[in-house]
């Protein structure tokens, strides 16, 4: 069993319990917030699946069309839902200036990226990032500097751990285009099992957010 | 050769018959069930396009070709719906499902027309597994719509997201319905597996909506 095999198993089973548990709890709490996330699981699993069968039965990555892709970066689209239903309308409207450096250093990656990939995709996951990035540096910026309730800084967790997923994305994503080198490999795997430690971290996250 | 435009016209005039004599809900379902099945036409003409475009064989274009454009093309009649009429939710969870049943009950007829029917064993697996799927895909989009449903943002982007998870999960039984063993097995019964894991999550709600 390869390193990228065993990454791919645990991040499988990581996703699927936290899914489980995610939807059970949105159910049984009626609550919208675990529904988004039990859905960004889902999608992280299932694109994480697809690409795991097609390595182990055709023993290689997709290449006719993103399904896999599309399975990530909706996930991605839940998770920006999940941190847009919880914002107040006071930290919806708190825009310090410093939150445009977002857009410029995703664009930035998107075009050092395409130096490797697709236009189309690293377009779209430019814009995603670029929404999660901006939500969860506004939020940590909103609820630190004193203007929010105790509901407020409930929330700080979450964007903690979005900001955390985001950051080491970029770091696993840069680190692939250097793949050959195997010092990078590892490195690659590395941020991938800590993508997988984020991904468990939200759960207890959102539990505070939501609680209170 | 399969002529499934020869089998469409067959199918769809009886409803088309119907639509027009019938009034209400009874009228709206036929119509999402003719839709279902024009979807399933539309699909795999639009499949087949892509295919040649990308190169693709009949295997690839199954497993990452098909998956994408039958869950978005199954899901356009309802789009249509909902940009021209105001329904209420419940309404369109419904008609999600008639839809997906019109797409696999047209598909399974192009199925045994081309394969025969003449082995029970392998239409119950069709009916049971790639027939169930259609279904699971479309309850994937309707109890999701349910939960994103009052805000238009969450209506916007959520139905696209839950169609994403349609087409990965569409996409996750072809590809192991496509191996032989336990892959084929596994993948056969996932569909039943999945509906009845949705039903035990979500019973209460849907004993409160009567869905």
């Amino acid at each position: 069993m390869t390193t990228e095999t065993l990454i791919n198993l645990i991040q499988l089973a990581v996703t699927a319990v936290c899914m489980v548990f995610a939807l059970h709890t949105a159910v049984k709490r009626e609550s919208r917030e675990w529904a988004l996330l039990g859905l960004f699981y889902a999608l992280f699993f299932m694109g994480d699946l697809y690409w795991s069968l097609m390595l182990a039965f055709y023993g290689n990555t997709p290449s006719y069309f993103y399904v896999s892709e599309i399975g990530w970066y909706s996930s991605y689209l839940f998770l920006d839902l999940l941190l847009r239903q919880l914002a107040s309308v006071e930290e919806k409207e708190y825009r310090p200036k410093a939150l445009w450096a977002v857009p410029v250093f995703t664009a930035a990656m998107a075009v050092f990226y395409m130096q490797y990939g697709d236009y189309m995709i690293n377009t779209i996951v430019a814009l995603l990032m670029g929404f999660l990035l901006w939500r969860s540096i506004r939020g940590l910026a909103y609820t630190g500097s004193g203007h929010g309730t105790a509901a407020d800084a409930a929330r700080r967790r979450i964007y903690l751990c979005v900001l955390a997923f985001c950051v080491i994305e970029y770091c696993e994503w840069t680190a692939s285009c250097f793949m050959s080198k195997e010092d990078v490999a590892l490195l690659y795997f590395a941020f991938d099992m800590a993508v997988t430690l984020v991904l468990i971290l939200y759960i207890s996250a959102l539990g505070k957010a939501v609680q209170e | 050769m399969t002529y499934i435009e020869n089998i469409y016209a067959c199918l769809a005039a009886p409803l088309l018959i119907a639509i027009i004599c019938l009034k209400g809900k009874p009228r709206t379902s036929l119509m999402f069930i003719l839709g279902g099945m024009t979807a399933c036409l539309l699909s795999s003409y639009i499949s087949s396009f892509f295919a040649v475009m990308t190169g693709a064989d009949a295997l690839g274009a199954s497993l990452e070709i098909s998956p994408v454009v039958e869950e978005l093309m199954k899901i356009a009649p309802i789009i249509f719906w909902l940009m021209v009429y105001e329904p209420h939710k419940m309404e369109v969870s419904i008609e999600i499902v008639i839809t997906a049943v019109g797409f696999a009950t047209f598909e399974n007829v192009c199925y045994l027309t081309s394969n025969g029917a003449a082995s029970l064993r392998h239409t119950i697996i069709r009916g049971f597994g790639t027939g169930a799927m259609h279904i699971v895909c479309g309850l994937i989009i309707a109890f999701g719509l349910l939960y994103l449903w009052d805000r238009l943002y969450l209506r916007v982007t959520g139905t696209l997201g839950l169609v994403a998870a349609a087409i990965t999960y569409h996409a996750v039984y072809n590809i192991l319905v496509s191996q032989t063993g336990a892959a084929f097995v596994i993948g056969c019964l996932i569909p039943m597996i999945s509906v009845v894991l949705m039903l035990l999550l979500i019973r209460t709600r849907i004993e409160r909506y009567h869905f």
